[in-house]
């Protein structure tokens, strides 16, 4: 053996890097640009807001103060601005733009032509002066903002219950009054015409006839391309599979494998520590069904929880934080653990004292954990200090947490990143950059990087460029960044099982970047076609979307494939295969990647659709069916990969994990079959027939046949939270209890197989 | 109350979601045994004389699951036509949902034997 420690050569054609790091360039040029032109572009704030006379209404400091008082009461995860929040409450732009247009047409007189022309004229003309900073509001406009205040000052600060708030949940006049303001900038917006151009800031949304916003001619051309592009997409694709088979997974069929049996596998401590870990992510799994549960009670029955009135404790509010914010941590918590675990397999050792490092991170987790909803549940309820932005609650849709709790996650993320970079470092210096390990790394340093960019969304400022950035966390991160990472995991671990051969897995990682790359990332603006960013952000944002659909048909493919190894496998094997349940569970994130990110996915992706569904039960119907459907299911099948190891062979049961299979997978389905697909259908129905702000009504969303859609979603929830989630507390629990004890810090070449030389003549 | 009297609108929506179940979950059945069969088909000669033909793991497994899956749409079209006829159960109601429910019941009759046999012969 040489003394110098060679770098193995890249082991596919350098042509995979090129097209690899040549389509993530031109994805992130387009965005940077796009960057630049929602910060340019966007709805101005006007320093002062003037009634005909020249006395102020409100400031542009009163507008940014309203957002503050907007995100801190937690309203965010209660109604929408924008579309974008939360789906009980009203969207509070459409409600507002609802308001002021029909207090100002009464003004004219009421329900006549002469009156709606002048309302739309009043509406629609931009009065805003950028030289002088000044936007007038006409008499009507002017008049029709002290009515909305008078409407925010009685709903908020309703005594009781009713609304899903905490009682008198914003009583100060201050802050009643910057809301509104708040309010009343995002409806100017809605319905100003952009200047040059013959529709709003918005691309004319929310769908409001009393103002004459309809949809642009961008919204409609762009629906109709991004359809082209999604056919042609498809079509390209498979003609790729027919002409190059070397795509896709291949199985390594000449082998006979000996898998090694869980407990014959020696462990780290590194490893064993991350029973831990998986212990933790069950819990916090447990907590989001839970407050998942009671955040849909409140569109089931309102004001009333068995007898207890829960807003008092557990507003809705608070309940949806907790859920989207616990989504991420219990998701993220098995994908850090996955990748400790991993990384002492792939280095073939572990440095000494790793296992100090993964449990010092797995404490700053639950600190960080502890805090940030304890800071959410302080600032929902109103124990409001000068610091809320810091320790309490930021307020945004998914980056909820407290901005030191947010830094404080990045750190830990990075952490995590030197921690693996510590375990692989021997085996890193002897590899191409381009091969697994690196790539493995470079995927795992995304993941910080990436979440750290969602400190660019800020509450003080223009909401239309914090929503830009808040979704390079909410889309890019999540949707882009944590798949690619786990596609990397899913594909070690096949390697490292000896199912696939290193070179294949590389060709398909690199086949992934350049697809998720092409649609995926530019397609995060299918977001923002309504925040205020221009329209191009809708125009690409739905063409570069559309092609997003291809790698989740891509991806379903795979997972067949993926089936099809396993059988092969199976049938060779002189063991058994120990991870029928770890498979079934990548078996069905196929599923629910064509369903639940694909089919539901695309239903809500053009422009025309979102238009009238923003913020309706459709989008949740895809939020879980992707989100709980692919991320969540990984997350379970990476952690039943691993406690499969930690758990001696004669403690696991096999029927946990199957119960836990079944009852998670049929009790999605019939959450989003029962209830949030039929009732997005009929919600995006009275968007269309009646009006976008109907369709988002407590009135519609309460009447008593929506009821019965919603309490029919009951079994399912059941069925999810006592037979999914409990089975996996149960194995977790065994990973802590029953850790295999031994331990080892070197790994042999194959850690986890032996390979069987068969003689000649006997059945392989 | 006439036996044809007019028919709820509610009655209407539920018997129409609850058809688009059911067909998802025949189309479902039709295809989980077509591609089982393919797969028993391709599975070693020698296992079938030793046990009853189960094609091999895991394409019996998720044709197991995709049983399971249809079956729940079943169930759920069954529950939409109970409490559609819970909530209007006038005469034409009946006359909607009553096949709606034949049909679900038809449907549970279909998958349910396949769905159990494999439940057998699954370890």
């Amino acid at each position: 053996m040489a003394h110098y420690a060679a770098r193995r050569d890249l082991i596919v054609s350098k042509g995979w890097v090129q097209a690899g790091i040549l389509v993530t360039l031109f994805g992130f040029t387009v965005l940077g640009w796009l960057a630049y032109r929602a910060h340019t572009a966007a709805p101005p704030i006007p320093a002062r807001v003037v009634d005909p006379a020249g006395n102020v209404l409100f400031t542009g400091a009163d507008v940014i103060a309203g957002q503050e008082v907007f995100l801190r009461n937690g309203l965010m995860e209660y109604g929408s601005i924008f579309g974008h929040g939360a789906y009980l409450g009203p969207d509070f732009t459409a409600e507002t733009l609802r308001r002021e247009a029909l207090a100002v047409r009464d003004s004219y007189g009421g329900a006549t032509d002469q009156a709606q022309a002048r309302t739309v004229d009043d509406f629609k003309t931009n009065r805003y002066d950028a030289a002088t900073g000044t936007l007038v509001y006409t008499a009507g406009q002017a008049a029709a903002l002290a009515e909305v205040q008078r409407y925010n000052t009685n709903f908020f600060s309703e005594p009781s219950t009713l609304n899903g708030l905490r009682p008198s949940a914003i009583t100060n006049p201050e802050d009643l009054r910057q809301l509104t303001a708040f309010f009343s900038w995002s409806a100017w917006a809605a319905a100003a015409q952009r200047p040059g151009k013959d529709y709003s800031y918005t691309n004319n949304w929310p769908p409001e006839p009393l103002v004459g916003n309809q949809p642009t001619a961008d919204n409609l051309v762009w629906s109709v391309l991004s359809l082209i592009a999604l056919l042609g997409g498809i079509g390209l694709l498979f003609a790729a599979f027919g002409r190059w088979n070397f795509l896709g997974w291949h199985g390594r069929e000449q082998r006979t494998l000996t898998f090694l049996a869980p407990g014959e596998v020696a462990l780290t401590p590194a490893q064993r520590a991350t029973a831990y870990f998986f212990l933790a992510m069950v819990g916090l799994f447990l907590l989001q069904t839970l407050v998942g549960g009671a955040s849909q009670h409140y569109r089931a029955d309102l004001s009333n929880f068995f007898g207890v009135d829960l807003a008092r404790l557990l507003p809705y509010n608070l309940a949806r934080t907790w859920h989207v914010q616990l989504a991420i941590l219990w998701v993220a918590t098995s994908y850090l653990a996955a990748g400790i675990f991993l990384a002492p397999m792939i280095a073939g050792r572990e440095p000494a004292r790793q296992s100090w490092l993964a449990y010092g991170l797995l404490g700053a987790l639950v600190i960080v954990v502890v805090g940030s909803l304890s800071g959410e549940f302080a600032g929902i309820h109103g124990w409001q200090t000068p610091l809320w932005a810091w320790f309490g609650n930021q307020g945004f849709e998914y980056l909820d947490l407290g901005r030191f709790w947010q830094i404080l996650l990045s750190l830990g993320l990075f952490a995590w990143v030197a921690i693996l970079y510590r375990g692989m470092r021997a085996r890193l210096t002897r590899e191409h950059h381009g091969n697994m390990p690196w790539l493995f790394f470079f995927a795992a340093l995304a993941i910080p990087a990436f979440y750290a960019v969602g400190l660019l969304a800020r509450p003080d400022a223009s909401f239309t460029t914090t929503d830009y950035w808040r979704f390079w966390v909410v889309h890019l991160w999540v949707e882009d960044f944590l798949e690619l990472f786990t596609t990397i995991m899913v594909a070690y671990i096949f390697v490292l099982l000896g199912v696939v051969a290193e070179r294949v897995a590389l060709t398909v990682i690199y086949l992934d970047v350049v697809l998720y790359s092409a649609g995926g990332v530019i397609g995060t603006m299918h977001h923002l076609y309504f925040s205020g960013t221009p329209a191009e952000h809708m125009a690409l944002g739905a063409f570069f979307s559309a092609a997003e659909v291809i790698p989740l048909t891509f991806l379903t493919v795979e997972a067949w494939s993926f089936l099809q190894l396993g059988a092969v496998q199976e049938a060779k094997a002189r063991t058994p295969f120990p991870h029928r349940w770890a498979v079934m569970f990548l078996a069905s994130v196929g599923f629910w990647n064509f369903l639940g990110a694909g089919v539901f996915g695309f239903l809500i992706n053009l422009p025309i659709v979102s238009y009238y569904e923003i913020g309706t039960a459709l989008t949740a119907n895809h939020g879980h069916a992707a989100m709980m459907g692919v991320y969540g299911m990984l997350a379970v099948a990476l952690a039943l990969f691993c406690l499969r190891y930690l758990i001696p062979a004669e403690r696991w049961s096999d029927r946990a994990a199957k119960i836990s299979f079944w009852s998670l997978n049929l009790g999605l389905a019939w959450m989003c079959f029962a209830t949030l697909f039929p009732l997005g259908i009929l919600q995006l129905y009275e968007s269309v027939s009646h009006g976008y702000y109907e369709a988002r009504t407590l009135k519609f969303l309460t009447s008593d046949f929506n009821a019965v859609i919603e309490w029919l979603r009951l079994p399912g929830d059941a069925v999810f939270i006592v037979g999914g989630v409990l089975p996996l507390l149960y194995l977790c629990w065994l990973g802590v209890r029953h850790r295999v004890r031994r331990v080892t810090t070197e790994e042999p070449d194959h850690p986890l197989f032996t390979e069987v030389t068969v003689p000649a003549g006997e059945p392989g | 109350m006439s036996l044809l009297g007019p028919v709820a609108p509610a009655t209407l929506l539920a018997a129409g979601y609850a058809l688009l179940l059911l067909a998802g979950a025949v189309g479902l059945g039709l295809w989980s045994r077509a591609a089982h069969a393919r797969h028993r088909a391709a599975a070693p000669r020698e296992a079938e004389r030793e046990a009853p033909p189960l094609a091999p793991w895991p394409h019996a497994e998720i044709a197991h699951f995709h049983h399971g899956l249809a079956l729940m749409l079943v169930l759920l079209a069954g529950c939409i036509a109970v409490v559609g006829l819970a909530r209007h159960h006038a005469g034409a109601d009946w006359l909607v949902l009553g096949p709606v429910l034949l049909l679900a019941a038809g449907a549970a009759y279909w998958l349910l034997p396949a769905f159990l046999a494999v439940h057998r012969l699954l370890p």
